[in-house]
């Protein structure tokens, strides 16, 4: 009896024991998935803790990370666009402008493969390198120069103990694989799964209008599902139940210079890489969820708004007809026979709007976990254009000078993008707005944050038409 | 400049294993490199004239560069392998960073130390020429940057997109291209497996160099700016191409620079390098 009674005790003690090589030096992360997606899956070396999100948090949004304290991840990842930033493409921290979209950074935990198009960015952790470190063009500008971002960090009293509890154990823990590791494990944890679409049980349930365009979407008269299919709506998908490697990238018929399909030699897609003249503008096919807050479209921006995706796919390939992209993508021999253009009437256009907006997760926008931890940042109230518009010399020209003329001037910080005289401001309309939304500028942390009413001010004279008033 | 000691006395090597045999001989090998643009001294607070085609002018922002598999030369053309010391620094499993720029001057986003010496061991012999590859082996290219020992571990050197290392790090500004003129060198067309480890790729752009006329204890071996260039225009950049050349493919201008690092670009023929000459 004795000895049966031992033998549980004993048990547990030699599985604690026995597990301890696998149980991450933290507090396990949970993931909040519904019952039929599948947990991402995440790196041996990386597991994730709630130490390293929570870490990583702070890291994403931390101004104090880029070469010239201006610029955090998140200053082109604004949650309330899914973590794209309303760019057609994204600038870096010394103004160089770069050749592709910001991606959203919605459920990349699932992504077999990081970027627009590069089959050897294969986790979160590898593909941070490239903000990181690129140099042409710059976009966090820490070539030579992460040793110094990491002395900046450890000065805050706030980092020390959250790295230590992060990475128990290390007698240093200030090194550039934690500091990726962390942000990457945050990263992870954007994962969207609340949807209307995903939570909803059968089509009905979206509405009407949306139901329509879901039947249209998986049609084979649309053809759409083929590369944006699944749970995540993209053929380039991994689960920690994933077998085999799915990874796929297509020419969808933007470009074609030469008669034989070239795109612009800037950015070719993954033929840059593997040099084979068939992988010619081929890139891979992001998630939809979101898609509705994450315009401008395709790797180059090239498309403001989703009515113009679909007369893209309607056509079957985009007709350019001057400039130095002349020619005809729908007649590429490189295009992807899935697109094969189809027609909708007005009523089915909307439809299928009404769809894509059904993948919308405003959860996922203003989940507070997500949210940026050193400024609070709530929506402006009333968006829009108010009766009688904020007074440009009155209210706007000194607003701008005061919070951002001390950077965006010539010898500035921001001098690439100066915000001095009335048509700058204007030209720059899309970014201001952007980033007073999300709270991404001036930067937090190194900088004072724009008032409420500031915010208010700045997005309402814009909506106005930013009258010269 | 180093007052080096190029060979020192012949080293004995007691081993326990060598079981009676005689134990060879080695000497301490001392390889001295040196950056110039023609023949003047690089520097990085200098302004240089008459580079390329076009004789433009050339500030310079970075010099750096990668060697490994260095091989002594003995009379009868046989080679010896030249053993790297691991210095916690500057070389690491037979690889070495050479760095001429100091981050002074244009080389401001740089690192202050710099490294002109390539430093090991060799069966003691006599030595008339000396073979080295540019770049970095690919066992040691694709490794996880964040956890490599120096000199794997400079990120100013690291070359993300393509998973590896820039081999050539050769930037500066010139008349014509006041943003910069980047000659970046590195292995491309590379396949990778679904974990992100690299399996093979089509061009590996490692540059073979061989010099005779050479004495390990006297000689020293430049590396010239201006030869490297002297078949490029470099105030010109073909649009929508890299600004110089960052060995991506259909870029005209990698052309001629692969040619002076004696390799072949775009199946093109490799002619014999002149980056770097004995003197």
């Amino acid at each position: 009896m004795m000895r049966a009674a031992l033998t549980p005790v004993l048990l547990a003690m030699t599985a604690i024991a026995g597990c301890g090589d696998d149980v991450p030096p933290g507090t396990p992360y949970v993931w909040d998935l519904p019952a039929n997606i599948p947990p991402p899956q995440v790196p041996d070396d990386n597991r994730m803790t709630v130490e390293k999100v929570a870490l990583g948090r702070h890291l994403f949004y931390d101004s104090r990370v880029s070469v010239n304290q201006t610029y955090s991840c998140a200053t082109c990842h604004h949650q309330n666009r899914a973590f794209s930033d309303g760019q057609p493409r994204a600038i870096g921290c010394t103004g160089d402008v770069n050749r592709h979209n910001a991606m959203s950074l919605t459920n990349v935990a699932f992504n077999s493969a990081y970027t627009w198009a590069n089959s050897l960015e294969r986790s979160v952790e590898h593909q941070m390198l490239l903000p990181l470190f690129l140099e042409r063009p710059v976009e966090l500008g820490l070539a030579d120069h992460e040793q110094e971002m990491l002395a900046r960090l450890r000065k805050d009293p706030r980092y020390p103990p959250m790295f230590a509890a992060a990475f128990p154990g290390e007698s240093d823990p200030f090194s550039l694989k934690n500091f990726i590791a962390a942000t990457a494990s945050f990263v992870r944890s954007l994962v969207s799964v609340h949807a209307p679409y995903t939570e909803a049980i059968r089509a009905s349930d979206l509405g009407e209008s949306a139901a329509r365009g879901s039947a249209m979407f998986f049609s084979e008269r649309l053809e759409c599902y083929h590369c944006h299919g699944g749970f995540n709506f993209s053929d380039s998908v991994k689960t920690s139940k994933s077998t085999l490697d799915e990874l796929a990238y297509h020419n969808t018929g933007l470009y074609n210079l030469d008669g034989k399909g070239a795109y612009p030699q800037e950015d070719r897609g993954i033929h840059e890489l593997t040099g084979r003249p068939e992988d010619m503008g081929k890139f891979r096919a992001p998630t939809l969820l979101n898609i509705a807050v994450t315009g401008p479209y395709f790797h180059d921006g090239s498309a403001a708004t989703l009515p113009e995706v679909l007369a893209h796919y309607a056509r079957a390939g985009r007709l350019t007809t001057s400039g130095p992209n002349l020619g005809d993508g729908s007649l590429s021999p490189l295009k992807d026979g899935l697109v094969l253009g189809f027609s909708l009437n007005e009523g089915e256009q909307a439809d299928l709007l009404a769809f894509l907006d059904s993948l919308t997760d405003h959860r996922f926008l203003s989940d507070p976990r997500h949210a940026n931890p050193f400024v609070d940042c709530p929506p402006v109230p009333q968006p829009g254009c108010p009766p009688s518009p904020p007074s440009y010399a009155a209210v706007i020209a000194p607003l701008i000078a005061s919070s951002c003329g001390s950077c965006h001037v010539a010898g500035g910080l921001g001098s690439a993008l100066p915000l001095t005289t009335y048509e700058e401001l204007v030209a720059r309309r899309d970014s201001i707005v952007a980033q007073v939304e999300s709270c991404t500028m001036p930067p937090p942390i190194t900088s004072a944050a724009l008032s409420a009413q500031a915010r208010e001010d700045l997005l309402a004279w814009f909506a106005c038409g930013a009258p010269s008033n | 400049m180093h007052s080096p000691v190029r060979l020192l006395a012949p080293l004995l090597i007691a081993s326990a294993a060598a079981c009676g045999s005689q134990a060879p001989s080695e000497d301490t090998v001392h390889l001295q490199f040196k950056a110039a643009v023609a023949d003047q001294p690089f520097s990085c607070s200098q302004t240089y004239t008459g580079l390329g085609t076009t004789k433009t002018s050339w500030t310079p922002t970075d010099f750096r560069l990668y060697v490994h598999d260095v091989r002594l030369v003995g009379h009868d053309g046989s080679e010896t392998a030249v053993r790297l010391t691991d210095d916690g620094l500057w070389q690491q499993g037979g690889v070495a960073l050479l760095d001429f720029e100091d981050k002074t001057g244009g080389c401001s986003n740089g690192t202050t130390a710099t490294n002109d010496v390539v430093l090991g061991t060799v069966a003691s012999a006599h030595y008339v020429g000396v073979r080295f590859s540019v770049g970095v082996p690919f066992a040691q290219n694709h490794q996880d940057v964040t956890a490599a020992p120096a000199p794997m571990n400079i990120s100013g050197m690291f070359w993300d997109w393509q998973s590896g290392y820039k081999f050539v790090k050769i930037e500066g500004k010139s008349s014509g291209m006041p943003m910069g003129y980047n000659i970046h060198l590195g292995s491309t067309g590379c396949d990778g497996d679904p974990k992100g480890n690299v399996t093979a790729c089509a061009n590996p752009n490692v540059a073979k160099v061989d010099l005779g006329g050479f004495d390990p204890a006297t000689s020293t071996i430049v590396v010239d700016l201006a030869a490297l260039t002297a078949t490029s225009d470099l105030d010109h950049n073909t649009p929508m191409t890299p600004p110089g050349c960052m060995s991506f493919a259909m870029d005209p201008e990698c052309g001629p620079l692969f040619a002076k690092l004696g390799l072949s670009y775009e199946g093109g023929s490799a002619g014999a390098q002149e980056l770097f000459r004995v003197k």
